[in-house]
């Protein structure tokens, strides 16, 4: 009975919260691995160890009294993002498109006072957004200036695209486009419109805000579909890569396209969520399940990249 | 982790369960351990009391003592009888206390105490002992011509031993009024003094009766007499019978205490004695005495129980076994049904809260605690201030809001709410932490959500953890843990759909 219930998911191979978490975080993800993607700080260094692109640091506020250092740490930097090191899903990032004296102007518009930032310098360092309430630390690096090739399907923020590597698979793909009622932030949670990306192709599918199906961004009526994400095959290469270094055998990885430098590396997740299977409209199981029964064949990096091409790709309309 | 060796769950899950269920079936097949509190038994608080005067000579003085029955079960005594030394000794059918003291001048009181369980379902016929026999009260001379002619009489009037007996009390207690009796029965003679005669003649027809001296137990309280009875034995035992001669197997209100005609207190060298006797309803449970009427109370599993713990710790872990059922709980919301909750078992810890209030009381003192408590963070957060000096203050202005709820209520004569220090006073900052970060970074609407799901989530758990017959069953029979043990390891393995799911990717693959 209880079977019957859930057949219609199952027949789809969507993947649930706990099999997620026995089957795939808890049997591939060491422990001793959680550390490399929990602080973005060490995430950051081993890309760049790795040759990974990624945002430059300007600089890490660690103690509450090296505020008063912001200036020295930005120097020429005009416009910078700050970010909780331990954070995740986004919360507590702040974006300063532009800044004069003690006035910090954000990309809607809004100014930031200088009081109003420390305080919020302060509440990441005591550890509001960070996982368990730990101390944390406060990065400063810099403003992604993203390809204008979502223009037609964003609102104000930096959409970014996520990945879920499975051994070292790219197995599926979303980019999470800002809307207006996500206030600009690439957070689905808030209203931003996850789609789902063709492997093979990287051409993006239909659009999902708020689980219901969407066809055109609601602030530009521009359709989510069919934009063909560049560099894809540098996406894939980046993504692969990141199982190499950290050896986490299921993986979320964020990138973001920026104008001038392309695909930049932000942060890995080791507990990624399930969500992109409702933007791809495509349960990850037989996905995962095929790479599983592949893995012997998987020895390089572009085997599995070319697996992935091959495996994942949506047949063409 | 990969590479470590998992052990077949199956195996240990059978193995708790095959443990709990086995240890659960012996205690209850062969040891017969009860599986339910007994509503119906009540304790009494007995106390016979002695007060006397020494002499300067030595004192020996004896008290007869109550002996346990099946109905009446003596749980628990002591004495108190400061510079006296303490004997208890068995005589024939009595129990007796036996104090001396070497020179005694000035007032002295003795105590005995018993805490006794009365159990209507408990078995009153004594069995038949070759010990216990009636002692015998010969009568010669004169009285035995009177008993032998009152007996000749009864017999006219009665058809067989009930209606004997029946007949012999009726006829001493009338000639006893009229003084025809004597010197068997003098007109003064106590019901005590004409129950005796009645002994007497009745043993000249072969009838085994005896006299037995008890307390009748009428009311949660009172100060006794102690008032006699007559016991008739039977084929299957001594049966209480009752004036008209019937068994009277079923009382619960004569306790009795000693048998035979003598006094229940004497002593040698005092003078002024008084003697009361009292008792008291106590409002005890009933269930570790239960167990003392097992078979098998020297077992271990009976001497290492938790009812052998003092009842003030019996009453803590009554809830605190119930806890993992709490938890268990949330887990098959969390990760069955697929629920959000706050905290991992913070509506565990906030319906313990709850047990201790009152489950309307505690939601509302929750809700206000953290209403007041959102507003108080509010206030501190606009004095920007580190996290953890605002999270401690949020704290402080908590605990600060149960003193007042509790001396306000006190005040007011509300009873309820003087519970309110049972709250978790840490979980509850948290929670008023959480709900106000979800306030500003998601919204009001989920905030409340969350808070609500959280106040839900204790009430279901509340639901779960107060049965009183579940936390006696749990008390008697901790091992049903194990078994709720194997459900969480089972559960730790369920890698199925959580309900919401179903909800969530409905429309993946169409």
């Amino acid at each position: 009975m209880i079977s019957k219930f859930f057949s219609d998911i199952n027949r789809a191979g969507v993947l649930g919260m706990n099999q997620r978490n026995l089957n795939y975080i808890q049997r591939w993800n060491p422990r001793e691995a959680f550390p490399l993607v929990d602080d973005k700080l060490v995430t950051k260094q081993l890309c760049l160890d790795a040759n990974i692109a990624v945002p430059e640091l300007y600089g890490v506020i660690a103690a509450y009294h090296e505020v008063r250092d912001l200036e020295t740490l930005l120097g020429e930097h005009e416009d910078f993002a700050l970010k909780p090191a331990g954070g995740s899903g986004g919360e507590g990032i702040i974006i300063i498109e532009s800044r004069q004296k003690d006035r910090f102007r954000k990309p809607n518009g809004a100014i930031m006072r200088r009081a109003e930032l420390e305080d919020h310098i302060s509440q990441i360092l005591g550890g509001v957004y960070s996982l368990g309430g730990q101390p944390d630390k406060v990065i400063l690096e810099y403003r992604v200036k993203f390809d204008p090739i979502f223009d037609p399907v964003s609102y104000l923020g930096v959409p970014d695209i996520r990945i879920i590597v499975f051994l070292g698979v790219p197995v599926m793909a979303m980019v999470r486009l800002p809307t207006r009622q996500s206030d600009g932030k690439a957070n689905l949670h808030k209203g931003a419109i996850g789609a789902g990306i063709d492997i093979g192709t990287g051409i993006t599918l239909g659009g999902v805000c708020q689980n219901i199906a969407t066809i055109e961004h609601p602030d530009t009526g521009n359709p989510v579909a069919g934009v063909e994400i560049p560099h894809w095959e540098r996406l894939l290469t980046i993504a692969s890569g990141c199982y190499d270094i950290t050896k986490l055998g299921y993986l979320g990885v964020d990138i973001v396209l920026d104008r001038d430098r392309g695909p930049l590396l932000l942060e890995l997740n080791a507990r990624p969520g399930l969500s992109i299977q409702i933007a791809n409209n495509a349960g990850l199981l037989p996905r995962l399940q095929l790479t599983e029964e592949h893995l012997p064949e998987l020895s390089t990096l572009e085997k599995r990249i070319a697996f992935a091409q091959e495996m994942f790709q949506i047949a063409a309309p | 982790m990969a590479n470590k060796k998992v052990v077949p769950i199956v195996a240990v899950v059978g193995l708790l369960v095959a443990t709990a269920l086995s240890l659960i079936f012996y205690k209850i097949a062969i040891l017969e351990f009860p599986t339910a509190p007994d509503t119906e038994s009540r304790y009494f608080l007995v106390e016979a009391h002695a007060s006397f005067e020494g002499t300067g000579k030595p004192i020996k003085a004896s008290l007869f003592l109550p002996r346990t029955s099946s109905r009446f079960l003596i749980v628990d005594e002591s004495f108190v009888s400061r510079g006296y030394g303490l004997n208890t000794s068995n005589r024939g059918q009595n129990r007796s206390a036996e104090w001396t003291t070497r020179r005694a001048i000035g007032t002295h009181g003795l105590y005995y105490r018993a805490l006794v369980l009365i159990r209507p379902e408990g078995n009153l016929v004594k069995p038949r002992d070759v010990e216990d026999s009636a002692p015998v009260l010969p009568v010669e001379g004169p009285e035995r011509e009177v008993a032998l002619a009152l007996l000749a009489e009864a017999r006219q009037r009665s058809v067989d031993t009930r209606t004997l007996v029946q007949a012999v009390i009726a006829l001493i207690n009338e000639r006893a009024a009229s003084g025809n009796a004597r010197p068997l029965v003098h007109r003064r003679a106590t019901r005590s003094d004409r129950l005796r005669a009645a002994i007497s003649v009745l043993e000249l027809a072969n009838v085994q009766a005896r006299l037995v001296q008890g307390i009748r137990i009428v009311g949660e309280q009172g100060k006794v007499e102690p008032s006699s009875r007559i016991q008739l034995l039977a084929e299957d035992g001594w049966h209480l019978v009752k004036s008209n001669g019937e068994y009277d197997d079923k009382t619960t209100v004569f306790l009795p205490w000693w048998y035979g005609p003598d006094q229940l207190f004497s002593a040698e060298g005092v003078r002024s004695l008084r003697v009361s006797l009292s008792y008291r309803q106590t409002e005890e449970q009933a269930v570790d005495a239960l167990l003392r009427l097992t078979k098998a109370e020297k077992s271990p599993l009976v001497r290492f129980s938790l009812l052998r713990l003092p009842l003030e710790l019996q009453s803590i872990f009554r809830v605190l076994l119930l806890v993992p059922f709490g938890a268990l709980l949330i887990v098959l919301l969390r990760n069955v049904v697929g629920i959000k909750l706050p905290g991992t078992f913070m509506p565990v810890l906030l319906a313990l809260a709850f047990r201790g209030t009152s489950l309307m009381v505690g939601i509302m003192i929750f809700a206000t605690l953290t209403a007041i408590g959102l507003v108080a963070r509010s206030g501190l957060e606009r004095l920007r201030l580190l996290l953890l000096p605002r999270v401690g203050g949020v704290l402080t202005v908590v605990v600060l809001l149960m003193v007042a709820l509790s001396v306000i209520s006190n005040e007011l004569g509300f009873e309820v709410a003087l519970s309110v220090a049972l709250f978790p006073m840490v979980v509850i900052t948290m929670m008023i932490e959480r709900t106000a970060l979800m306030w500003e970074e998601v919204g009001p609407k989920d905030a409340l959500r969350q808070w609500i799901n959280g106040t839900l989530g204790a009430v279901a758990v509340y639901y779960v953890i107060t049965p009183v017959s579940l936390g006696y069953f749990l008390l008697l029979f901790p091992e049903t843990l194990l078994i709720v043990l194997a459900v969480m390891i089972l559960l730790g393995r369920y890698t199925g759909y959580r309900l919401t799911e179903i909800r969530r990717f409905r429309d993946v693959g169409r």
